[in-house]
């Protein structure tokens, strides 16, 4: 079904080697903005349906903590990461508690009530609040020093075409949900749409030219004038981009396969390409706040890849005496881990522009998810993993809280990242304060 | 580019007079600066050669007294006056004026017949059109096409590959609605068991069904209602939609897979506006679909609005809903630089970076819609195992609807075998083959596919662009092709159709919105405080009123230029009906008669008279501009200098016409202001918001004065039905309403189709009764058919 060598086809589309340099330096217009100061970056990465308790809390707290089998793929960053227990969802009101897991996990405050009805309790509708990620970026966007293009970018992967709260967990504000981007190519057109356009263009210059020397030798040279101008248009445009194409700096845009399907049994590569395209976005300084959302909440995936055929929800209300079931969801949420390994590492391998060592030093990354169990819907003990520098946080140790709501820690990532967030979300559930993860 | 007319001097030039800042100024059309010596010499000046005896009378009394501020030969002197002396004038009226405003200060020196003799020099040596043209012939301005054309083009040639209808015939209008809900309410009460479902026609969507229902054998919870139709926009330019409702609801529009809004979750209780924003080009329906959910939520309610180009938010009337589902139309919507209007009317006569690079710009986006939409438009399928030739086929086609003309072998070669070569993706082909026609200088400058003597292909493309701004249809390509569009029989069968095709309609309103100099809402400003109910939304209706009157009487009417200007009865609905005081209409836009009153169509239309007027009171100079250069077509000169009028300077007890006259009453001002001024007074009746008055100031109102006519008298004016009179008698006015309207079509001065092409126009305007569609088919087909067997005016211009 596929004639033509991958390859050619990225030839033919201009997504070439010959563009790269190109994208550098489109970027590097952007990266003037940057400030001598090091940068601060935070990632927020969503993975669905719960975890297995048991197999993702280490036994001990402090220094000496082992990661349990769904941690083994953070391994190698054991000393970067911090492992926070006892954090709670404690946001009620409308809607069932995936929706609430969802839509509230972010923006921690209430639904709206609406016309979503969930399975069980009453329908709800958008969350009533701004999003966390959503408000560092206003905070990065208000200031000349880290404004980048687009503040923010929401990564998605395999995320169903439907807008509901279980689907959305990023708002730009009350009853305004941000849509995450699970389209690799859609993603890559946002981020570098100009390199693909003016390829084509450069592709059709040679037609135009020819055209217009045939055809102005028929007329007068009065008329003939306004071609000439047009000719030079021409020329102009190919030499700027030619001229564009030379000064080589920033970071080359990744290979995205044009033809890759969005179905489930791609989700791996697409998951890969999504990551790419982050690093690679923070390396051009496109956007200092991104999130990754895998699926949705009450998601379905089969990962056929781990040889799992079950869907993953339903498999998550498995009882916990079931123990295939829960080994599967062993595997699938170690997945997930080591798509968040995948992440750190491609970070901590790419140095940082303009900084000392590596973008990993400068970016803070967060893995949660919208419940703490599948089987009994809990938002107890919801997993948090931290992975990353430059935030004043003490990492490699696993901390254990009293019921803490995630309102603090949301305020606390905030504090880290520069602004002093006092409340978030539903102000009742900011007594406390910032939590200490520093001592 | 060479253009008939050099800049700033025709009535149709772009220029602004300062009057038009808010700022009155001071106009003189000839200034002869003579100096004390020449006036007092008793001996020929040396320098001054004897004349010949077959000089010009008028030569010599020229150069002795005029050159100094004219030049040679009309083209003004820096510092002097330094305005070409070209215009449009009789020669009798050019004489009169001569007589009495020149030289300036010594106004006296010429007598009548002396003044006759500077007049018959000037008018023939360089002044008159016909002079500057000097006899050779003129051919027509190598142009690109304007933005305009450009986006009809690519609209239509995408329209040529779908299969629904582009245009609504149907005098209907609303939306048809499919109506459901789970569960049958039967006379024994509620039955959950299976649906009920009916479809009707609503005018509007506007619904507060509260707790029940849309109807009583509806349930009232869990129904569903899906509106499907068109929506018809105007105007081109963006257009926002908003979607009231406290459930769930999504809006699509031009597109019917992806929603332009997409409400579906309710959230809280009360009704949220759901807006989104999208450019649409003016004239044309686009299809919609409005679904609505109703679920468990405690109250239901859903209303469609809109806010149009110089429009107010409002629900979307029933006039512009249709239950026909029209074609989806392929917009480029990435902005363009204004083309060059400095000809007096916009044309594509210059280029520049910013154009360039927008047509670039359209040219990928519509090529990368072109490819996410490519089977819809190569009737192919993924799994089609012919789909690489159709696509194929698909692409040459385009490429030969976009060049209006059949591909030869050799433009094949050139434009779709590189791009299909060497087992490239088809779909990647189709795409360069569409970005290679969009940026060819073939498509851009029409003239350049035509052959050296036009062939009927030639000849429909021009029709297409002049009576459309756009590419031939696929009618008029099927006729060409089976050889029925050679005689002028033929043609003008065609041109006809064409007329009625809402295009043409379209095509007009540009020309009237360009010779009304029709503002948006947004750039007129009155003064709350004298003006307390002139707001946003009356503004609005009133631009749509001024809209449906000149449609009224163009396109359902008899076409007839005379009602355009003298009609005594005004469009109302009930907002502009309290305004103006009189008895309401109901909420569409009537026909109200006013046999009593001095309305006179256009003249009086409460819009201009509104939009020509100051902040807080009428502007006889405003007015009288207008009505000197549009109506009447008398050429203006710019100012010589500028003179700000200032409120605030004079006496408060006067009227606006004392003031006007105070300040214009010097010689160098009254050479224009003799005009200006008396036009401007007779529409003294109307305050500086079209309402009738008799009083200014505690003062009556007076409107009577004396204006030139074109012969060197003077005709009585006092209202605008005497101005309307007497622009309906005048040759010239109806000449430059021609020559407005023939610009405007075809984007070409008419002289380029022969020296007697104007004249031609006039005769034949006043033989069909002054019917306006006549003269734009008329106008069309001249430019259409020039240099071919076909042309009437090949054979004068031969004979010439």
């Amino acid at each position: 079904m596929n004639p033509i060598p991958r390859r050619k086809f990225l030839r033919d589309l201009g997504i070439s080697a010959s563009v790269l340099p190109f994208v550098g330096s489109l970027s590097s217009l952007f990266a003037q903005s940057s400030a001598p100061v090091p940068k601060k970056r935070v990632v927020i990465m969503f993975s669905p349906n719960g975890t297995v308790q048991e197999k993702f809390w280490p036994d001990s707290v402090g220094k000496d903590f082992a990661f349990k089998p769904i941690l083994q793929p953070l391994q190698p960053f054991k000393d970067k990461t911090l492992m926070i227990k006892g954090v709670y969802n404690k946001v009620q009101g409308d809607g069932d508690r995936h929706m609430r897991g969802m839509s509230c996990l972010l923006t921690a405050t209430e639904l709206a009530p609406g016309n979503v009805q969930g399975g069980s309790d009453t329908p709800a509708g958008w969350a009533s609040g701004i999003s966390i990620d959503q408000e560092l970026k206003n905070f990065f966007q208000s200031r000349p020093e880290t404004q980048t293009r687009f503040g923010s970018l929401e990564f998605g992967v395999a995320v169903p075409k439907r807008a509901d709260p279980w689907t959305r967990m990023s708002y730009a504000g009350a009853n305004r949900p941000v849509a995450p981007i699970d389209d690799p190519q859609q993603m890559l057109s946002k981020l570098y749409g100009q390199v693909k356009d003016k390829e084509g263009v450069i592709s059709v210059l040679d037609n135009v030219q020819n055209d217009l020397k045939k055809v102005s030798g028929k007329l007068s040279a009065e008329d003939r004038g306004l071609l000439e101008q047009h000719l030079t248009l021409v020329r102009e445009m190919e030499v700027e981009i030619s001229r564009q194409g030379k000064s080589d700096v920033g970071h080359p845009v990744p290979e995205i396969d044009p033809h890759i399907e969005l179905v489930n049994d791609n989700t791996p590569e697409i998951s890969r390409m999504q990551i790419d395209l982050l690093v690679n976005s923070f390396a051009n300084d496109m956007a200092r706040v991104a999130t990754l959302q895998y699926m949705r909440s009450v998601g379905e995936a089969r990962m056929n890849w781990l040889g799992v055929q079950e869907g993953h929800h339903t498999l998550s209300h498995e009882p916990d005496n079931n123990l295939s079931a829960q080994k599967k969801l062993e595997k699938i949420n170690s997945w997930f881990c080591g798509e968040f390994a995948y992440l750190a590492k491609r970070l901590a391998e790419t140095p940082e522009p303009g900084g000392n060592g590596s973008m990993l030093d400068h970016t803070l990354l967060v893995w949660t998810n919208e419940l703490g169990k599948g089987n009994s819907h809990s938002l107890d003990d919801i997993p948090i993993v931290m992975i990353g520098g430059n935030t004043g946080f003490t990492m490699g140790r696993a901390l254990q809280f009293d019921k803490v709501t995630h309102n603090r820690l949301w305020m606390t990532i905030a504090q880290s990242m520069g602004h002093p967030l006092q409340s978030f979300g539903n102000p009742e559930l900011c007594h406390g304060g910032a939590l200490d993860l520093i001592s | 580019m060479n253009s008939l007319f050099p800049k700033g001097t025709s009535f149709e030039t772009g220029r602004t007079c300062l009057a038009f800042r808010q700022s009155l100024s001071v106009a003189a059309a000839l200034i002869f600066s003579v100096t004390i010596q020449t006036l007092h010499a008793e001996e020929p000046v040396s320098s001054t050669p004897p004349a010949a005896p077959a000089e010009h009378p008028g030569k010599l009394i020229y150069e002795k007294h005029c050159v100094e501020c004219h030049g040679a030969n009309g083209e003004g002197v820096e510092d002097e006056y330094d305005d070409p002396l070209y215009g449009n004038r009789s020669l009798a009226s050019l004489a009169k004026r001569i007589d009495k405003t020149m030289p300036e200060d010594n106004e006296e020196l010429l007598d009548a017949e002396q003044s006759a003799q500077v007049a018959d020099y000037i008018y023939h040596a360089f002044y008159s059109a016909e002079a500057r043209s000097g006899g050779k012939p003129l051919k027509p301005d190598f142009v690109r096409l304007t933005s305009n054309q450009f986006r009809n083009s690519i609209a239509d040639i995408f329209g040529h590959f779908q299969k629904e209808p582009d245009q609504i015939v149907e005098k209907e209008r609303g939306l048809l609605g499919k109506y459901r809900a789970k569960g049958v309410i039967t006379p024994e009460g509620f039955q959950p068991e299976g649906d009920s479902s009916f479809q009707r026609k609503d005018a509007r969507i506007a619904f507060q069904f509260g707790e029940g229902s849309p109807d009583k054998f509806l349930n009232s919870q869990n129904f569903f209602i899906r509106w499907e139709g068109s929506v018809i926009a105007e105007e081109t330019g963006n257009y926002e939609f908003v979607v009231k409702t406290q459930n769930g609801a999504r809006f699509f529009i031009n597109d019917l897979q992806n929603p332009l809004i997409d409400g579906s979750v309710s959230s809280g209780l009360e009704p949220r506006e759901e807006k989104g924003t999208i450019f649409l080009l003016g004239g044309r329906p686009y299809p919609i679909r409005l679904e609505y959910r109703k679920s468990t939520e405690p109250s239901a309610s859903i209303e469609l609005m809109w806010k149009i180009p110089n429009g107010v938010l409002e629900t979307v009337p029933s006039s512009h809903l249709s239950p026909v589902q029209t074609r989806a139309t392929v917009i480029v919507s990435n902005p363009f630089p204004a083309d060059d209007s400095s000809d007096g009317y916009p044309r594509g006569t210059s280029i520049s970076k910013a154009w360039f690079d927008a047509v670039t710009e359209a040219a990928i986006t519509t090529s990368e819609y072109a490819a996410e939409n490519l089977d819809r438009f190569a009737g192919t399928k993924p799994d089609d195992a012919e789909r690489p030739a159709k696509l194929k086929a698909f692409a040459r086609e385009f490429a030969s609807v976009a060049l209006r003309r059949p591909l030869s072998n050799e433009d094949a070669a050139a434009f779709i075998e590189p791009h299909f070569a060497n087992g490239n993706y088809p779909e990647i082909g189709v795409k360069r083959v569409i970005l290679a026609t969009l940026t060819s200088p073939k498509f851009l400058y029409p003239a350049l596919s035509e052959r050296e003597t036009p062939d009927d292909y030639d000849v429909a493309a021009r029709l297409a662009l002049a009576m459309w701004d756009s590419v031939p249809d696929q009618e008029l390509r099927q006729q060409v092709a089976a050889g029925g569009f050679k005689t002028p029989e033929q043609i003008r069968r065609q041109a006809d159709r064409m007329l009625w095709n809402p295009r043409s309609r379209e095509k007009l309103h540009g020309f009237f919105h360009h010779w009304l100099q029709i503002k948006d809402i947004t750039a007129i400003a009155k003064d709350p405080a004298v003006y307390p109910d002139l707001n946003e939304a009356v503004l609005s209706d009133l631009r749509r009123s001024l809209g449906v009157f000149i449609d009224g009487i163009v396109w359902d009417g008899r076409g007839d230029y005379r009602e355009l200007l003298s009609a005594n009865y005004m469009i109302l609905n009930d907002r502009l009906a309290k305004f103006y005081q009189k008895e309401p209409v109901g909420e569409e836009f009537r026909r109200v008669d006013l046999p009593d009153s001095q309305r006179a169509g256009v003249l009086t239309h409460p819009y201009l008279l509104t939009s020509f007027s100051y902040f807080k009171d009428t502007s006889p100079i405003h007015r009288g501009v207008f009505l000197t250069r549009s109506i009447v077509g008398r050429a203006l000169k710019p100012p010589p200098e500028a003179v700000e009028f200032k409120d605030g300077h004079f006496d408060p007890s006067l009227t606006m016409r004392e003031k006007v006259t105070d300040v214009t009453k010097s010689a160098a001002c009254m050479g224009c202001h003799s005009e200006i001024n008396p036009l401007g007074f007779a529409l003294e009746s109307y305050d500086a918001v079209g309402r009738w008055r008799t009083m200014d100031n505690n003062k009556p109102v007076n409107t009577v004065s004396d204006f030139p006519d074109d012969n060197g008298g003077t005709v009585r004016i006092a209202t605008a039905r005497d101005i309307a009179e007497f622009a309906i008698q005048s040759e010239s006015s109806k000449k430059t309403f021609i020559r407005q309207l023939f610009n405007h079509t075809v984007k070409q001065p008419a002289e380029v189709y022969g020296k007697q092409t104007l004249d031609r126009l006039t005769k034949k305007f006043s033989a069909t009764d002054f019917n306006i569609r006549e003269l734009l088919l008329e106008s069309a087909v001249i430019s259409a058919t020039a240099g071919t067997s076909a042309s009437e005016t090949s054979k004068e211009t031969a004979s010439n």
